[in-house]
């Protein structure tokens, strides 16, 4: 049975289709009442005082919290710097100040109108090059040092006041490699690019139902990325033993890194205790764009010393992240972006300066390609330019510029399996890099470019599964991997029914709730396939081996001399000689069938141990569970009088090791590659004077519709496989990757049509527009 | 929270009984796609909505002499396409097509979409370009009210308590010497114009422009008519010189629109320029085609 590697249909696609499938907001609890939160209307302000008494008062309401209901206990990710609710300062608009639990949502929403807050309102601080001064206009966190903080920051004379992340890499001579340069006429080509604000903007807004019973224990079902993070997370928030905490995950409706954490659910948690009533919360349209966590903008300053030849020889970055109130999920990014400064490329000297700063906006936190996706933005905008620079082919460059298998990069990270050249080349060729555009007729132009791209996996990490083998040879594999929609559950069921050469319908799984399923890490970091994969091989083996014991004394053979496939165990070499599984069951009186000896439950950990850099030099062991490659190309056409972008084609092509499900891969391009043009040409959270998101709609914030899209024939999915040592099937990752390289490959490709730069993501019309009037007026806009 | 009556007329009289027994308070809703929006948003509180949904008799398009007459409750779905039936109406037919979704489109009415009055509303700017006007009918009686009448600001008509709008009125021309065009901008499909603009050129035979509309949407409360580019056209030969062009500097030269998150003051105007020039072309085609 081949199983792994065929494009097997979604386990869970009819109950998705059909409308049958559970999401948090269809659960429904006997007395279950509703939760809004009151929210800062300030970036910046002090919390005099808070009176509830009005709300309190209101038929039907049952519970206000504030933080004096709360344990004073800071929260965040390794830097613990937020509480549940605002204590005594509010750090941007949104924030918690206090919730409401009431029959009805309409009825809790007018009493947090009716709760009244007393504020001092201070003046905000939004530009990030500000916050990162050593005597900034406006601190944030006037605590900051006694907060606790998990991770050690590099080494600093003084820190900023409101810098909470320092990162450094110092790798080979820097100033050596650009003497080198400047002796023999080579380039110095030095750019400053920017990242904005995106928002992961799932289907399914934040939500969860809180219920707690008589024995105190917390149940939270959620749609969040990790049962374990989340109820980790709601036990320190709510001063709980983690055993005391119960997280049950439904089916979830997107996540791309904006459901790491339940911060939403620790509230209605804190509300469904003091209500005695089972309490639901459903973030609406506006507060999920508005105040839930986004991916906020990078700056990065880079400069390349490159020789005549085209080789990059050495590289600086100075980079900061534009975090927000607090360091949330973003607290990584500053170390984690920094993978793409040497990505795929070999460097001899590498000197980076990588910085997050506190900011009055909303929370830095996780989207698709966590920093990668950023700083892909700028080294791959880059590589463009050198290439122009050098007067070499933009591929030829990136290729004379590879490194090679088993080398390490600047940063330590082993190429391996290293598929960097393969994808750019079936990339290149089916956008017919060779072939120049055709030229259309003004305002109208054409143009391609491609980008290089590589997302890591982190570590260190792990995964656990357990795999109960029933009386008629199906399988129910428990595990707390979330399918998010990346297909993780279809891909797990194929692993199972490959290792016992079964049919995927006698696979069942047992879904994430932290009472029964063991310990995953989180659905993120492109990990369910590598992490979740492996283990669930290795609990199969494990179940298969209780299996061999079993039989070997009705066999009369030894264990290793048996096999197990098909419901059926037999000795290798003779499958004549063989029973079933079911023969391994005895019939017990009144209970059907229980198992002869033990009950058949493999159970297997996968982990991968990895040591942190050292943050002052960015130099270590290993730091990574491996790398992903991939590359993309595009094709724009570009009018120049409104600066609408059409991306005429689109190729992506990714190495995933080994597809596991071929369409599944193929959904992870399409998908992808619409997230990343979304991201390139569309998506910009707007906030006005005082930090307010001012486009907090679907309406207003232009996710891409299909319209925006190219034409199904004109978006090419293509797969790579080079496996990985340690995947499973040598299977790597493929969620993140497909939106890695897709801003740069749409920026070069507008470079190519009418030879501008826009260095600011998103690549607006407005910007178009503006960049080619500079051309213009600059003398050289005579045309493409 | 949403706490008002929901009355049901069955026919106009009893429609317009109700809007005046209600006066301020009460608000019409058809296919409610706005209405369920301003609601949500909490934009307005009415204290009666008055759903039109069961009156019949406004939903007939009929063609005359003088025009062609479109019932308040035609959806803007009905409207594509109709230009097969009723060729003055192509302007307004494309305009259509872009707006919104299918499913919006087959709930939202003409009448609603005029009512709600948005400035960046590509169907008041069509038919301002094509002079269309509308009928208000009220207990007391009725009156006829020109669409640059009744639009009176961003969000805001000339619509009184106790009236009804039950029709639009699109004036016939000679389709063998003019025509109208609409051409819009959006940042995505289906989301109302960043700018709009709808052009009407009537040539004789030598191409010089005997007469002219430009009207300009979403660069003001209302939709803009762009005059100093109308007078660079009228009474002069149009068609294989820059009149076009110069039409497009001057009307963008002459709008002020206020910039929003999604595009700046600067950027509309460029946008206004170029989409007169775009529409003014198509009409000119269309007119000597």
């Amino acid at each position: 049975m081949n199983v792994v590697g065929t494009s097997a249909k979604r386990i869970d696609g009819i109950e998705k289709v059909t409308g049958s499938a559970e999401f948090t907001t269809d659960i429904v609890l006997p007395r279950m009442i509703h939760a809004k939160v009151k929210r800062s209307p300030f970036a910046h302000a002090r919390i005099l005082g808070i009176d509830t008494s009005k709300a309190e008062q209101m038929p039907g309401v049952r519970a206000v919290i504030t933080a004096a209901d709360l344990p004073d206990i800071r929260l965040g990710i390794l830097t613990l710097d937020e509480h549940l609710l605002a204590h005594d300062k509010t750090r941007l608009v949104g924030e918690p100040v206090a919730a409401v639990a009431a029959d009805t949502p309409e009825i809790a929403r007018s009493a947090c109108e009716q709760i009244e807050v007393e504020y001092e309102e201070l003046p905000p601080l939004f530009d990030p090059e500000e916050a990162i001064r050593l005597d900034p206009p406006v601190v944030l966190h006037e605590e900051y040092e006694e907060y606790e903080k998990l991770l050690e920051i590099a080494e600093m004379d003084e820190r900023p006041p409101n810098l909470w992340q320092a990162y450094r890499i110092r790798h080979g001579d820097i100033d050596a490699a650009f003497k080198q340069v400047e002796d023999e006429g080579g380039h110095i080509i030095e750019n400053r690019y920017a990242t904005g604000y995106v928002h992961t903007a799932c289907m399914e807004p934040h939500g969860a139902v809180a219920q707690w019973s008589s024995d105190g224990t917390l149940t939270l079902w959620a749609g969040g990325q990790s049962p374990y993070i989340a109820r980790d997370g709601l036990a320190k928030a709510l001063d709980l033993s983690p055993s005391k905490v119960r997280v049950i995950v439904p089916f979830v409706g997107g996540a791309f890194g904006g459901k790491l954490t339940v911060k939403e659910g620790a509230i209605a948690a804190a509300l469904a205790r003091k209500a005695r009533r089972p309490v639901k919360i459903i973030l609406t349209r506006a507060e999920d764009l508005s105040a839930t966590a986004a991916r906020t903008p990078f700056i990065f300053d880079i400069k390349d010393a490159v020789t005549k030849e085209g080789i990059l020889i050495g590289r600086k970055v100075t980079s900061i992240l534009w975090g927000g109130g607090y360091s949330g999920e973003g607290i990584l990014k500053p170390i984690f972006s920094t993978h793409l400064y040497p990505g795929s490329y070999r460097l001899a000297a590498l000197w980076v300066d990588s910085y997050g700063v506190y900011t009055n906006r909303v929370s830095g936190g996780a989207l698709r390609g966590y920093g990668c996706a950023e700083s892909a933005w700028a080294v791959e905008t880059q590589m463009d330019i050198i290439a122009r620079e050098c007067d070499i082919d933009a591929v030829e460059l990136r290729i004379n510029n590879l490194l090679t298998e088993g080398e390490r990069t600047a940063i330590t990270m082993p190429a391996h399996a290293f598929s960097a050249h393969e994808c750019l080349t079936k990339c290149a060729d089916a956008i017919e890099w060779e072939t120049p555009s055709e030229s259309l007729e003004h305002p109208w132009y054409r143009g391609k470019g491609i980008a290089l791209g590589n997302k890591y996996s982190f570590a260190p990490t792990a995964s656990s599964t357990e795999l109960k083998v029933h009386e008629d040879a199906s399988c129910e594999l428990r595990t707390s991997a979330v399918d998010l929609g990346q297909g993780a559950y279809t891909i797990l069921t194929q692993i199972v029914a490959d290792e016992f050469g079964i049919e995927i319908d006698q696979v069942k799984l047992v879904t994430p709730d932290t009472a029964i399923t063991p310990f995953d890490h989180v659905a993120g970091s492109s990990r369910q396939t590598f992490h979740t994969g492996n283990a669930t091989r290795m609990a199969c083996d494990d179940a298969k081996r209780q299996i061999r014991e079993l039989a070997a004394p009705k066999l009369e053979a030894d264990p290793d001399d048996l096999d197990v496939s098909g419901g059926r165990i037999f000795v290798k070499g003779s499958p004549e000689r063989s029973i079933e599984v079911e023969d391994l069951f005895v019939v017990e009186m009144l209970a059907g069938k229980r198992p002869a000896d033990v009950e058949v439950i493999g159970k297997a950990t996968w982990e991968v141990t990895a040591s942190p850099h050292d943050p002052n030099t960015g130099q270590g062991e290993e730091p990574m569970a491996y790398m992903g490659h991939g590359a993309q190309a595009a094709e724009v056409e570009v009018n120049v009088e409104t600066g609408q972008v059409r991306i005429r084609k689109f190729v992506s092509a990714i190495d995933v090791g080994k597809a596991m499900n071929p369409q599944g891969v193929e959904m992870q391009n399409y998908g992808g590659g619409c997230m990343g043009i979304g991201i390139a040409l569309h998506e910009d959270m707007c906030f006005d004077a005082s930090g307010e998101m001012t486009n907090a709609s679907l309406m207003d914030y232009k996710i891409p519709s299909i319209a925006e899209m190219p034409l199904n024939e004109y978006m090419e999915s293509i797969i790579v496989e080079v496996p990985h040592q340690h995947g499973p099937y040598g299977a790597k990752g493929a969620g993140e990757i497909v939106v890695v390289p897709t801003s740069p490959a749409i920026g070069n490709a507008i470079y190519d049509a009418i030879g501008v730069r826009i260095w600011d993501q998103p690549l607006t019309p407005e910007k178009v527009v503006k960049a080619w009037k500079e051309k213009k007026a600059a003398g050289n806009g005579s045309g493409a | 929270m949403i706490d008002c009556h929901y009355l049901e007329p069955t026919t106009v009289s009893e429609a317009c009984a109700l809007l005046a027994e209600h006066g301020d308070g009460a608000k019409v809703v058809a296919g409610g796609q706005q209405m369920s929006l301003l609601l949500r948003n909490g934009l307005i509180q009415p204290s009666h909505l008055i759903s039109i949904q069961h009156v019949s008799g406004l939903e007939d398009i009929a063609e005359s002499a003088d025009g062609v007459t479109i019932g308040a409750k035609v959806t803007l779905n009905r409207l594509i396409g109709v230009d097969n039936a009723h060729p003055t109406l192509r302007a307004l037919s494309r305009a259509v097509e872009d707006v919104a979704d299918q499913q919006i489109r087959n709930f939202a009415t003409l009448g609603g979409a005029i009512c709600e009055a948005h400035p960046a509303s590509d169907i008041n700017v069509v038919l301002s370009t094509l002079n269309a006007s509308v009928k208000l009918v009220s207990a007391s009686g009725e009156r006829v009210v020109s669409i640059d009448d009744f639009v009176t600001d961003a969000f805001a008509t000339a619509v009184r308590p106790g009236e009804l709008l039950t029709e639009v009125v699109v004036p016939s021309f000679d389709l063998t010497s003019a025509a109208a065009a609409y051409r819009r901008f959006v940042l995505r499909a289906g989301d109302y114009s960043v700018v709009g603009v709808g052009t009407f050129v009537s040539l004789d035979g030598a191409g010089s422009c005997q007469d002219v509309r430009i009207v300009v949407g979403n660069c003001s409360g209302t939709p803009a008519q762009a005059q100093e580019a109308e007078g660079r056209l009228k009474g002069h030969n149009i068609v294989g010189n820059n009149a076009l062009a110069d039409a497009g500097d001057l009307a963008a030269a002459h709008v002020a629109p206020s910039g929003d998150p999604m595009a700046s003051s600067e950027y509309k105007i460029d946008l206004v320029n170029v989409l007169t020039r775009e529409a003014l072309a198509e009409a000119v085609a269309l007119a000597t085609g």
